[in-house]
């Protein structure tokens, strides 16, 4: 593997959801994802 | 110099990149103080390999150093120490890597996840680190990098459906409460999500901890470095089960407490003593600083007090999510509704809550200005787009909530092959909001979160698309009194 210096390409700042996916579901509604699913 | 990563990030190694996170998006919010989310990053193929030689045990600098060199034969051993310790120094800076003069320092430094957030720890939430791509989001690199193929992130396993408690208003039809997952399928599982570099797993049931393997099981998301929460009525917590949840920094509990009237509690669970049961459990893991937060589901039971549960977990710093919506049981029976507060009702508890938080109206206001942001072509929710859920007989279902709407089964396809090419995923995957146009075009958008299960389960033919009038009712609610509100401010 050729040697280069470590860097961060990307970072994201995005704030915790309100809803998450993971609880059972009362009802409330999962958090939609945006296109790549993250 | 010692360096270690931090116990609450998770680490995918693609190769060509590295990505980090902590369980910000997977944990529950132990507090509204945001200043603690630290965010994640996208490391590049050689930061990926500097950051996979850390672990959660602190190494001096050398040893490190000596490590990566096995990759990059041809680079000289000073180098990668002094790029090394900027990379790791600037990493630590956003919360995901830790430095010490000793061993001891270092670990003494990692403290875990609630104390964290009881202690208010600062970590800045602008980034310090510098970055190659500022302008784009990790997201954004996640779609370029998979030519926006969907990613699976967060699974859902209900381990039992086995339960000790018989709340009424649960959606899993207390005749099928009957089986727990055979252990080698739950293995078997977690192998294919460590393969599919999978971040978040859900364990509920019924009731988890009814499961005899379920210490086990933790272990093994342990050791695969999954974030974990665990849905569970904590009525069977014990010293073996705490000692296992301890040692997860990566796991998060939720409970759903009622009432702090015993009588209340358990005539929503069936079960006499539940309650105390409960209550005690909750001490225990706040006692040991397990994360948990604690549902407490508003009902026609528990309306006039449910209040009295969040005075209580506020006095420990638990959050506590109350909620009104009650979805229909997923075989479309809906005897279980007769607990869901009505349209009057959920007024009423609105317009506490808009006593109680002067905020609460603001709040309201500003998700739904981001709300206006949604587009008819935007996807209605994550299921099948990042999360699923496995059922203890190893059906595969867009959420825990659905299961009259197989996608797949485990035990004869790989979870790999059942996201990628299920054709009742693809469907599911397709839809948009433009597929309800009675929602795209209402006036009470804004105020509504669309919710497919919700719509399904209360349908008799299980349709998704059948728009549930309950719920466009409480959202046309929310709207009036926005309305009415902002008319308020204007006279006075």
């Amino acid at each position: 593997m050729i040697y280069t210096k470590p860097v961060v390409l990307v970072q994201g700042t995005e704030k915790m959801a309100e809803c998450h996916p993971n609880s059972k579901p009362s009802g409330r509604p999962c958090k939609p994802p945006k296109p790549s699913g993250r | 110099m010692f360096f270690k990563q931090r116990s609450i990030v998770l680490f995918r190694n693609y190769e060509s990149f590295g990505y980090i996170t902590d369980n910000r998006n997977f944990g529950y919010k132990q507090s509204d103080d945001d200043k603690n989310i630290i965010g994640d990053k996208i490391l590049s193929e050689s930061g990926a390999v500097f950051f996979s030689a850390l672990s959660i045990k602190p190494q001096d600098i050398d040893s490190l150093a000596r490590e990566i060199n096995e990759k990059f034969m041809a680079a000289d051993i000073d180098t990668i120490i002094n790029d090394a310790l900027e990379f790791y120094e600037n990493l630590e800076q956003d919360g995901f890597v830790i430095s010490g003069e000793t061993i001891e320092e270092c670990e003494s430094k990692d403290t875990g996840f609630l104390r964290k957030y009881l202690k208010k720890e600062i970590i800045s939430r602008e980034y310090s680190s510098s970055v190659i791509f500022p302008e784009k989001s990790t997201q954004e690199f996640f779609e370029e990098y998979f030519k926006g193929k969907p990613q699976l992130t967060n699974l859902h396993i209900e381990i039992t459906s086995k339960c000790n408690e018989r709340c009424i208003h649960c959606y899993i039809p207390h005749e099928n409460k009957v089986s727990g997952i055979e252990p080698d399928l739950f293995y078997d599982i977690l192998r294919q999500c460590k393969d599919m570099r999978l971040l978040h797993l859900t364990l509920s049931g019924g009731e988890p901890l009814l499961h005899q393997s379920f210490c086990d099981f933790l272990r093994k998301c342990r050791e695969y470095n999954f974030s974990v929460n665990v849905l569970s009525n904590l009525t069977l917590l014990d010293d073996e089960i705490i000692k296992e949840m301890r040692a997860n920094p990566l796991l998060g509990v939720q409970t759903s407490l009622y009432s702090m009237d015993s009588n209340i509690h358990d005539e929503i669970t069936q079960v006499k003593g539940s309650c105390e049961k409960t209550k005690n459990a909750i001490l225990k893991l706040i006692e040991n600083d397990i994360p948990l937060q604690i549902s407490c589901p508003i009902m026609k039971q528990n309306k006039d007090c449910y209040n009295e549960v969040k005075n209580w977990a506020e006095k420990y710093k638990i959050r506590v999510g109350d909620d009104y919506v009650i979805i229909a049981k997923y075989n479309h029976t809906t005897q279980n509704l007769s607990c869901r507060l009505s349209g009057n009702e959920i007024e009423e508890i609105i317009n506490i809550s808009i006593e109680e938080d002067k905020k609460y109206l603001e709040q309201m206001e500003m998700e739904a200005a981001q709300k206006k942001e949604i587009t008819p072509d935007d996807f209605v929710c994550s299921v099948c787009h990042s999360s699923i859920c496995i059922a203890d007989n190893g059906n595969v279902y867009p959420c825990a909530g659905w299961q009259d709407y197989s996608v797949g089964d485990i035990r004869k396809t790989s979870l790999e092959e059942i996201w990628n090419n299920s054709e009742r995923i693809q469907y599911l995957r397709d839809l948009r909001r433009k597929d309800f146009p009675k929602c795209v075009q209402c006036l009470d958008k804004e105020f509504c979160t669309m919710c497919m299960v919700r719509n399904a389960n209360e349908d008799p033919l299980g349709n998704p698309l059948v728009v549930n009038e309950f719920f466009c009712n409480i959202a046309k609610i929310n709207r009036i009194m926005i309305l009415e509100w902002k008319e308020k401010l204007i006279n006075s």
